[in-house]
């Protein structure tokens, strides 16, 4: 197998990857290689298209910016800093002895990379139903993550008006909502929890225009339909019966640790968060962590700041 | 092998789908394609299910024609999926039964077999755990049964000799019963490559299709009927069609049974937690239930499981999971291995059992009907013995039947490669000539299970032409690995769609009725 040199390699071109790569060359490293196994960078923001309404990402400017708008902006910081960014790369290994990494694309076939820091900044996603461990019943169509309907909302000509159940109450849960709304179908919102999870700002931006109906402190949910989904049964204070074309089980992001198990990195089984110890001591090699993959925060503006910091205990690493 | 391997063998037999118009190519729909009613059969099969597909192979050696048909809308799309993917070597058997004789048979059959149809097997060996001292008293009967059974190559150990083989086990276990040629089988790709090579060697598979009933034709021939008002024709049947088996069987006046279904709810683990456990896990059986055990898959992850549920009799019965049979698994479970509680389930799956009340393998010839065959309350080891039980069929077919058996030489009997990327031959992107060959094998789209593009297309072009999500997430893994398809699962959608001309909002999880999209056509 063929090895290149690198001295810095980024896994990962979202929102912290990008940032750390930012502020990695700004300080005068230039051999940088970002990676993404994506066709674009950008990570989950990237994936906001632009049916629907816009996704709300950048707060602290005071104003909403489309998922797309962000990613568009952290191509052109890329392009002008001229990172070198391959896309549609897969890693497919890691070795954190040797810093090594297999990797994979089309382009550029299967090939290693030798690094004197790795810094993995995969990211985050959405539980399984039976991780989040209070849906039963049988498995049919149109059970999806949000993720999935923001494809579909993306790849088919737009999803048509119909009844749509969301469990969840985090941003993306609101937000997800809006774009419903905006096709026509006021969604449902079913929460495990008594109070909804996101700010009251958040809540209020989203539903301030509004007739959705929240249901908390639902206990378990039964799904119900042999070949698509045809109702949920909701055990609460009451039980409630309710026909739905789709449900969506949004929010509830878990860190993405496939490489970490294959490098043998330990963390938290549940919450896939990185032990400190763990965390520490693979720093003091050159194996850094950052963003929504560290597990204690999410968010688009969150990540970038991690990947901020991160970016200077790189540099500190590498004096 | 850049090209796949199928797309250098014709295959003889059609697959067609009793699908409306649009849901998938016109070329592969029966109203376009009713020669296929217009054939005599020497042999229909209803059902596609392991057993079913087990006997087409088999069947398929010889020269005849042979029908099989299943209502679902992929081969092995029943109990025939939903298992716990072992293969037993008869151990624990009832002595004397026809099962054990047929899983005991079957069990030395299997590695030839997994080997020759490239089906990813692991002799992963399996331990009965005896967690007090009387289970302790057990184990010396089990041994004897086992030997009885015709299992000798098994031993006692004592709990410190159990412990160091597997480190993880409970520090309860006293002793334990050591049955090394218990193995793990892939169960989705054993249904696909008995099918496949059936149809290769000419069988014509129709799936979306139920069989109603059964009657004689004035030339003493059996004409199938469909609730579609379609119809075949064919010289013997083998009705094996599981829970369904009944209904059919009262149109041919087959001996009355009462069969109904008993679930088996099981939990898969993500595959952070295989290196804790390396043998099939088993509970002392008592007199009520074989137990939770707990195994290895053959994709590196570890199942626990199942129950055992006894459910009214219902045509259209769902395998569904409970809070009550999440918490047996888990209790279960963790009396074996205890550190499973801490360990995250990634998904959880229910099967539902052929339970028959009068016993088990009820095989009855020319049953009501001369010619008809009831193969029905197979269940427990239906995936071990079904490639014994097919020779037995066989040679029933023979005797009983007067079915003219001349063996083909042209028929082909394994298959180049695993439905199962890289099970045999290497992942395609370990080479880059091949990947200079076809980049598509570099595009990896299933980041979970790292399987590339052109392995999801090889998959949807292959012999069986699977047209549904599920269907080609069982041959290829993809968006069954942790995080269930979060990222590629509308990928795969979107590449069937491409893949055959088929608009994504006719692209289904399980055939028509369950599409991904909600429309004006399915409304």
């Amino acid at each position: 197998m063929e090895f290149i040199q690198k001295q810095v390699v980024i896994i990962g071109a979202g929102p912290s990857g990008i940032s750390a790569a930012l502020r990695l060359k700004q300080a005068g490293f230039k051999d940088i290689l970002l990676l993404d196994r994506f066709s674009r960078i950008g990570g989950i923001p990237g994936k906001y298209s632009h049916h629907g309404k816009p996704t709300f990402v950048r707060w602290t400017k005071g104003h909403v910016l489309h998922g797309l708008d962000y990613a568009d902006q952290l191509l052109k910081k890329i392009n002008r800093a001229e990172i070198e960014t391959r896309l549609e790369t897969t890693v497919l290994a890691i070795s954190p002895e040797s810093k090594e990494i297999q990797a994979v694309s089309a382009q550029n076939g299967f090939y290693g990379i030798k690094a004197e820091v790795i810094l993995l900044a995969c990211g985050a996603r959405e539980k399984t139903s039976v991780e989040r461990g209070r849906l039963f019943g049988s498995r049919p169509a149109r059970v999806y993550q949000t993720l999935h309907l923001l494809e579909l909302i993306s790849r088919s000509s737009g999803l048509l008006p119909a009844n749509y159940c969301l469990l969840g109450s985090e941003v993306i849960s609101y937000s997800l909502m809006e774009k419903l709304e905006h096709i026509g179908s006021t969604p449902l919102i079913i929460d495990f929890e008594k109070s909804a999870t996101c700010s009251i700002f958040s809540r209020f931006y989203f539903s301030r225009k509004s007739s959705t109906r929240r249901i908390p402190s639902v206990r378990e949910i039964n799904i119900q339909g042999q070949k698509g989904l045809e109702r949920i049964h909701l055990e609460n204070n009451q039980s409630e019966s309710i026909s739905t074309d789709y449900l969506i089980l949004s929010g509830n992001l878990i860190p993405n640790t496939e490489l970490l198990a294959a490098a043998g990195i330990p963390f938290k089984t549940e919450s896939r968060k990185i032990q400190p110890e763990a965390l520490e001591e693979q720093q003091n090699h050159g194996i850094f962590i950052t963003g929504n993959m560290k597990g204690t925060a999410f968010g688009g503006e969150r990540a970038y700041f991690s990947g901020y910091l991160t970016a200077g205990k790189i540099i500190d690493y590498l004096k | 092998m850049a090209k796949a391997w199928h797309s250098q063998i014709s295959i003889k037999g059609q697959v067609l789908y009793d699908w409306p118009k649009g849901w998938c190519e016109n070329k592969l729909r029966l109203s376009e394609n009713d020669d296929a009613q217009d054939v005599l059969y020497d042999v229909a099969i209803i059902g596609a299910g392991v057993v079913g597909c087990a006997l087409a192979y088999h069947l398929s050696q010889y020269q005849l024609k042979i029908l099989l048909l299943d209502k679902n809308h992929d081969v092995g799309e029943g109990t025939s999926k939903a298992n716990s993917a072992i293969i037993h070597t008869g151990f624990d058997a009832t002595p004397g039964t026809l099962e054990s004789r047929l899983v005991t048979r079957a069990s030395h059959m299997w590695p030839g077999v997994a080997k020759e149809l490239k089906i990813p097997m692991q002799q992963s060996s399996a331990m009965v755990l005896a967690l007090t001292k009387e289970e302790e008293t057990l184990l010396p009967e089990l041994l004897k049964k086992s030997i009885q059974n015709g299992v000798e190559d098994v031993r006692l150990v004592s709990g410190d000799e159990a412990r160091k083989l597997e480190p993880n086990i409970s520090e309860a276990v006293k002793g334990a019963l050591c049955v090394d040629r218990e193995s793990i089988i892939d169960p989705f790709t054993t249904s696909v490559a008995f099918a496949e090579i059936a149809v290769i060697n000419g069988a014509n598979l129709i799936l979306g299709l139920t069989v109603t009933s059964i009657s004689n034709t004035e030339t003493g021939d059996k004409s199938l009927h469909s609730s579609g008002g379609r119809q075949f024709k064919a010289r013997t049947v083998v009705n094996a069609a599981g829970l369904g088996s009944t209904t059919i069987g009262r149109s041919y006046g087959a001996k009355p049974l009462d069969i109904n279904p008993r679930r088996g709810q099981f939990l898969v683990y993500d595959k952070t937690a295989s290196s804790a456990v390396s043998r099939i896990l088993l509970p002392v059986p008592n007199p009520k239930t074989k137990g939770i055990l707990i195994s290895p898959t053959i994709f590196g992850n570890i199942i626990a499981g199942p129950t055992a549920e006894d459910l009214p009799f219902n045509e259209a019965s769902t395998p569904e999971t409970t809070p009550e049979g999440m918490a047996l698994i888990k209790s279960g479970a963790a009396r074996l291995y205890p550190r499973i509680l801490s360990e995250p389930p990634i998904s959880a799956y229910a099967g539902l059992r052929c339970h028959c009340q009068q016993g088990q393998y009820q095989i009855t010839y020319n049953d009501g009907l001369e010619g008809v065959v009831t193969l029905t309350g197979i269940r427990s080891t239906g995936l071990t013995v079904s490639v014994a039980l097919a020779e037995t069929v066989r040679e029933g077919l023979e005797n009983e039947c007067g079915l003219d058996c001349k063996p083909d030489e042209n028929a082909i009997h394994g298959r180049h490669e695993s439905a199962r990327p890289g099970w045999v031959i290497p992942r395609p992107f370990e080479n880059n000539e091949k990947l200079r060959e076809n980049p598509d094998y570099a595009h990896i789209v299933c980041f979970c299970e790292q399987i590339s593009r052109q392995e999801v297309i090889n998959a949807i072009h292959s012999p069986l032409s699977p047209r549904s999500i599920d269907a080609i997430r069982r041959r290829t893994r993809s968006a069954s690995g942790r995080c269930q398809g979060f990222y590629c699962l509308i990928g795969i959608a979107q590449m069937i769609s491409e893949s055959t001309g088929t608009e994504l909002n006719y692209i289904t999880k399980k055939g028509p009725g369950s599409e991904i999209i909600m429309d004006s056509i399915n409304r």
